[in-house]
């Protein structure tokens, strides 16, 4: 409390102005260094060395360092420390760059048709008409932001056709403030255009002293100077800017049109219809220009998935209950590739901040460095892990002596830590190479399920070990039954292209069709399987049969040993999928190479201030951990307590309390419980009405404090219908 | 309540009947005995009250025999008969429940109770049905009821009540609740009584006196969210912002924190949200004081848009220069009323998103999410924590512009409305503004003071635009004695006045604006008193 107290003397005068740079003072800067738990070097015979170390080393990086705290109970080595932080700085690095580069890609397609687009136009193609892109953008106007740069950036910068002026909604009070920021984006320097620029502005302004900043003649002037630069206007929030202003804007620069090579450009979140409706048909006609998409969300957000996520690269992976709260929370909320990036880099963050034996995951490409990294609590910590039981208990039956050795011996277990780490990765490597495959097989078999369906949210399916028993994974396996030859030879050389060691025998059985194929085809039929045989349209039993017995005769032996084929294909693919797609949970070290821990995510990302407000102050027990408002179970029924923070006791009340709720009735009511029993027995001694009053008057500041704390929290506000009585304004767990 | 009862008993003549009691009489008394229609209301009351007894034990019956009777005679019978008896049925359990309502009253009414807090009563009521301590609490109470202290009063009262009737509603929670409370009935409290007031110095007094029993909790709370400070940091400098949310001032706790952050090194700008008046452009003044240094001599532009523009830049010059120096921005309560405009939010995101900055900062009001849009929450990239402190808000609420403060309370939320306690709120108000506003208001109030004593007015005078001071003399004199430079300054001076009521204006026949405090002179004559010696 020591520290308190100089915190408040010294911002006792600062409490109150609304904003200052905190200079710390010099006694404050001492006491700031933590004292974490770093406590005392445990008192466990040999690992006394390194605790005494430990303390004095991250003295030493608290300075300046990453703050990574020292976890397996004080026994982590600094060097781990340190390895851990570097090993999380490398690996997210690695991450990064590659979705940053998938994020630079995504709208790449879009922006090289915008660039034509403005490229091309000019009055040979649209005449008096005012050249217009419509943007459609999506609904995720968090990214919008970002597109309009990258169109500027493209357009001003890498294909130099003239400038960009982004306006949004916040620009569109009135004309002047538009046309103001127009000409200020046209016509002052940013970097990346032509040097002259500079001296070609200030003889203009030079030139022209008299003319108001928001003169479009000044676009003129710098537009002669440029005769090849067209001059772009980009409204990034169409459906937010003031219509009216986007009227007047729109005939302003269809006037000037002959004069000034104008572009609009136009960011539709909603659809073209509602556009349309906003503007009156004479300013619609004054436009015209084409349409460009951006990309769907889903699919930049698959391609993410895959660089980020299933890639090989990528070392440490999304445990399946992680990757359920992420990617629900990209689609019922934020719908946002960076949101995405953000939600695997906390996981990143969280894993290598918290689990010591994270450490592993930057050793694991050198059996050297991971045998001098880990250290004896290290193994303990292994030793400890739930995935090493199962280990050892499979170990016992066959090699009882290496079991032992691994449970004695650290030398043996590292080494075992070093081939778990290959299995690991090849079981990651593997399952990506399925995933993909199995992905194509579905993008030729039933294009419209899978584009239903994202990888991702396969993902946590495949993980658990269940995705070859969901009827996604059957449905895909039966229409791969009974789609034509044709398709079936597509398919067939489209997986045998993507790198499996199935490659090689779907290459063969792909040859194969083609000779079947073409021996069947000199008969002038095609081929047929008996999967695919038409299902009877008669409707006894006994006719189907005997219409199938006919269907069957009709087949050739080409026909048969098409069939074969088929049969075997699948049935190899199935059991490659059922063999790749085994629950992760078997894996021995699994724990470390899957971050699969729920609840920093949902209570990082996915706040929840009300209900924990609620919770504080209906049960004040579960946060103060005190014996006198616990109360847990049976608080329910029985009453309020008058042991429990003020607040808390005027919250419970209102909760009780009508909508309208008297301040009068609320205060006898607060009184009551809290000094219900107290105030009869001072009514009993009859003359302890000074004390009582004393007291009733200090409760009395303590009511009014609670009811201003619950105004301040928005539970409550005055009525305006009747003096002193108070409007309810929240409902507990609605 | 209230008025309900004022509408049965006696001495009301009929021409004054509000609306519920017309109901009543015509559902009652109507189709029953159509002359009692034309009755006073305390015959109507008096007729109601007799065979209330019987008719009520009959009441359940009486409609679903008829119900049988259909069934039993008329299935398939003409229709019309099966609708009287319907509607009559109907209307006889409405009738019913009504004249049971009234008797509920009336003998509340008999028995001389002045019924006033049904809350509490409700609240009692739940009380006893649940634990077994508070039954005997209730029992002591018993005993005692009616005699010396009011507080007992109720309780006794309630008891002898809630033995006639059942309490009619336990305790309903969730959404349920709000369907039943925002039920149309009458309003169950009291508008009469009222707090006494409490003088502030008091209140300072008795909290600063209180010992609170959670105090060992409360900082073993708060030990456990000073163990996530290394996590908070390591956040920070992975380029998230952190959002502290949970019920307490998270004030202490930010500052211990911030502490941390300026030993690396940072420069640290600390915003106090719940101060009123706080702008966006505070804000980003001091975070470019911040980084270059306090008389650094750039000028912004007007428009804050603009001005973010600059600044944004500023910042990334300053990364250029020293790139692993950050300013780490601390905002309390950042959805304070000062703050909570959706443009100033925006821009704090995108002053937030910058790399440079760092923001940690807490939030308190239950609705504080809805804050933010989708873009502004991707530019704000939140890690959202719980850190409940339990710690009270007194800075928060003490904080005097704020309009949630605590000065409304204490005064019963009736500042300046009635002229009765407003002059408690307006001391408040000024202790805690600068000296120039206070002489601005003292020479308001002096003036109208000295025209209300030229008038002859007595001191229970309210203060009306007859007293009032125009705009551009009190502008002038606020000139002459320096409390003001400009028109701006004095308008911002006045807006206080106005957010807290203590002055109000009234363009008079020329068109030139009055103000003038709505208080009375004795009222005056204090809060004048109090500036001039505080």
């Amino acid at each position: 409390m020591d520290n308190d107290s100089v915190l408040n003397d010294d911002s006792g005068s600062l409490e109150h102005q609304a904003c200052y740079i905190y200079t710390p003072t010099s006694e404050a800067s001492s006491l700031a260094i933590p004292k974490k738990r770093r406590a005392a070097p445990s008192p466990s015979s040999s690992k006394a060395k390194r605790g005494k170390i430990d303390p004095k080393n991250c003295e030493a990086r608290g300075g300046g360092g990453h703050g990574f705290p020292t976890l397996l109970r004080d026994l982590e080595d600094e060097s781990a420390v340190n390895a851990r932080y570097e090993a999380f700085q490398r690996l997210w690095r690695d991450v990064e760059r590659r979705t940053d580069d998938v994020l630079a890609q995504v709208n790449d397609e879009t922006l090289e048709s915008v660039s034509t687009f403005v490229s091309k136009a000019g009055q040979d193609i649209y005449g008096e008409k005012l050249p217009t892109g419509l943007i459609l953008t999506g609904p995720n106007i968090a990214s919008h932001g970002v597109l309009f740069q990258q169109i500027e950036s493209r357009i001003q910068s890498v294909d130099k056709l003239g400038r960009v002026a982004i306006l949004t909604s916040k620009d569109s009070s009135n004309l002047k403030n538009v046309l103001k920021k127009i000409i200020r984006c046209v016509t002052e320097i940013h970097d990346g255009f032509d040097d002259e620029d500079e001296v070609v502005v200030d003889v203009k302004a030079g030139r022209n002293p008299s003319r108001y900043n928001y003169d479009p003649e000044i676009i003129h002037d710098w537009c002669s100077a440029h005769p090849d630069a067209k001059v772009v206007v980009a409204v990034q929030d169409t459906e937010a800017f003031d219509p009216a202003v986007l009227v007047e804007l729109i005939s302003i620069l269809h006037q000037y049109l002959p004069k000034i090579p104008f572009i609009l450009l136009l960011g539709i979140a909603t659809s073209e219809d509602i556009f349309y409706e906003k503007l009156p048909h004479s300013t619609i006609r004054l436009l015209r220009g084409s349409r460009f998409d951006i990309q769907r969300f889903e699919e930049s957000m698959e391609q993410l998935f895959e660089e980020a996520v299933l890639s090989p690269r990528s070392i440490l992976k999304l445990g399946p209950r992680v990757a359920d709260i992420v990617f629900e929370r990209q689609k019922d909320h934020t719908r946002s590739v960076t949101g995405f990036v953000m939600a695997l880099k906390y996981a990143y963050m969280s894993h290598f901040y918290a689990n010591a034996l994270s450490v592993v995951l930057g050793a694991v490409g050198s059996e050297e460095e991971m045998n001098t990294i880990l250290s004896d609590a290290h193994c303990d910590a292994i030793r400890n892990l739930p995935s090493f039981k199962p280990f050892i208990e499979a170990k016992i039956p066959s090699f009882p002596w290496r079991a032992r050795d691994l449970l004695t011996s650290n030398k043996a277990l590292k080494s075992a830590v070093f081939t778990a780490t290959k299995e690991c990765q090849r079981y990651t490597t593997n399952l990506a190479e399925a995933i993909t495959l199995f992905r194509k097989l579905q993008r030729i078999v039933s294009p419209q399920q899978a584009g239903e369906i994202p990888t991702y949210e396969l993902y946590s399916r495949i993980l658990w070990g269940e995705f070859t028993t969901r009827p996604a994974f059957r449905d895909a396996m039966l229409t791969t039954k009974k789609i034509n030859a044709e398709k079936f030879h597509t398919l067939l050389t489209a997986i045998s292209t993507l790198p499996s060691e199935l490659s090689s025998t779907l290459l063969e059985s792909a040859s194969k069709l083609q000779e079947l194929q073409s021996q069947k085809a000199a008969k002038g039929s095609t081929l047929v399987s008996e999967f695919a045989l038409p299902d009877s349209h008669r409707t006894t039993v006994k006719s189907g049969r005997v219409r199938l017995d006919e269907l069957k005769s009709g087949m050739t032996s080409q026909d048969t040993e098409y069939h074969k084929l088929v049969a075997s294909t699948v049935q190899s693919l199935e059991t490659y999928f059922k063999e790749r797609f085994k629950p992760y949970t078997n894996l021995f070290l699994h724990e470390i190479f899957f971050y699969d821990l729920k609840s920093p995510h949902s209570q990082v990302f996915g706040a929840k201030p009300r209900p924990s407000v609620e919770r504080a102050l209906s049960r004040p027990g579960d946060y103060l951990g005190c014996e006198c408002c616990g109360g847990g179970v049976d608080g329910e029924e029985g009453g309020i307590g008058g042991s429990q923070p003020y607040t808390a006791i005027l919250y419970q009340l209102y909760l009780e309390s009508p909508a309208l709720i008297g301040i009068y009735d609320l205060w006898t009511a607060f009184r009551m419980v809290c000094m219900g029993d107290r105030g009869g027995d001072q009514d009993e001694d009859g003359n302890a009405d000074d004390d009582e009053d004393e007291e009733e008057k200090e409760l009395q500041a303590q009511f009014y404090r609670a009811l201003a704390e619950l105004r301040f929290l928005g539970f409550v506000k005055y009525s305006k219908k009747k003096t002193d009585h108070l409007v309810k304004l929240a409902w507990k767990g609605l | 309540m209230k008025r309900k009862r004022e509408d049965i008993p006696p001495p009301p003549p009929p021409d004054a009947t509000p609306s519920r009691r017309s109901r009543v009489k015509d559902v009652t008394a109507g189709p029953n005995t159509p002359s009692k229609a034309n009755g006073t209301p305390r015959k109507a009351v008096s007729f109601l009250n007799e065979p209330s007894e019987s008719e009520i034990g009959r009441s359940p019956r009486t409609p679903r025999q008829k119900q049988i009777d259909v069934n039993d005679d008329n299935s398939g019978a003409d229709p019309p008969i099966v609708r009287n008896a319907n509607r009559s049925a109907r209307r006889k359990s409405v009738r019913n429940m009504i004249q049971r309502s009234i008797r509920e009253d009336l003998m509340d009414e008999e028995d001389g109770f002045d019924e006033e807090d049904n809350l509490a009563q409700r609240i009692f009521d739940d009380e006893d049905a649940g634990s077994s301590e508070s039954e005997s609490d209730d029992e002591r109470d018993k005993n005692t009821a009616g005699t010396s202290t009011p507080a007992k009063k109720p309780r006794g009262r309630q008891r002898k009540k809630k033995e006639k009737t059942p309490p009619p509603v336990v305790a309903i929670e969730g959404p349920t609740a709000y369907f039943e409370q925002n039920r149309g009935r009458a309003r169950p409290s009291s508008t009469t009584t009222v707090l006494p007031p409490l003088s502030p110095k008091t209140y300072f007094r008795l909290l600063g006196q209180h010992e609170d029993k959670h105090a060992a909790d409360v900082e073993h709370l708060s030990s456990l969210h000073k163990a996530n400070f290394d996590q908070w940091v390591f956040e920070l400098s992975q380029g998230f912002n952190v959002l502290l949310y949970g019920y307490g001032s998270k004030r202490k706790l930010l500052m211990e924190f911030i502490k941390e952050e300026a030993a690396l090194g940072n420069h640290v700008v600390v915003v106090n949200g719940y101060v009123g008046g706080l702008t966006i452009r505070d804000i980003v003044n001091m975070v470019v004081n911040a980084v270059l240094g306090m008389n650094h001599g750039v000028k912004f532009g007007v428009n804050v848009n603009e001005m973010m523009e600059s600044v944004l830049q500023i910042l990334d010059e300053h990364r250029e220069r020293d790139e692993d120096k950050s300013v780490t921005l601390l905002i309390h309560s950042i959805d304070a009323a000062a703050l909570r405009t959706p443009q100033t939010q925006a821009l704090l995101a995108q002053l937030s998103s910058h790399p440079t900055i760092r923001l940690i900062a807490s939030s308190d009001n239950i609705l504080s999410s809805l804050l933010w849009d989708s873009s502004t929450l991707t530019l704000f990239n939140f890690i959202f924590h719980d850190a409940t402190t339990f710690v009270t808000y007194d800075l928060e609420i003490s904080a005097a512009d704020e309009s949630e403060g605590i000065v409304d309370v204490i005064t019963g939320g009736t500042a300046g409305r009635s002229g009765r306690s407003g002059a408690k709120g307006v001391k408040y108000v000024l202790a805690s503004l600068t000296g120039n506003a206070k002489n601005l208001y003292r020479i308001l109030i002096a003036t109208q003071l000295a025209s209300m004593e030229d008038d002859g007015a007595g001191k229970d005078k309210m203060g009306t635009e007859a007293y009032g001071i125009a705009y551009r003399t009190l502008y002038q004199k606020g000139l002459e004695e320096f409390v003001c430079s400009s028109d701006l300054v004095f308008k911002t001076l006045l807006k206080e006045f106005y957010d807290h009521q203590m002055v109000t204006s009234r363009k008079d026949l020329q068109g030139s604006e009055v103000l003038w405090a709505p208080f009375r002179k004795e009222e005056l004559e204090s809060i004048l008193e109090d500036i001039m010696l505080g």
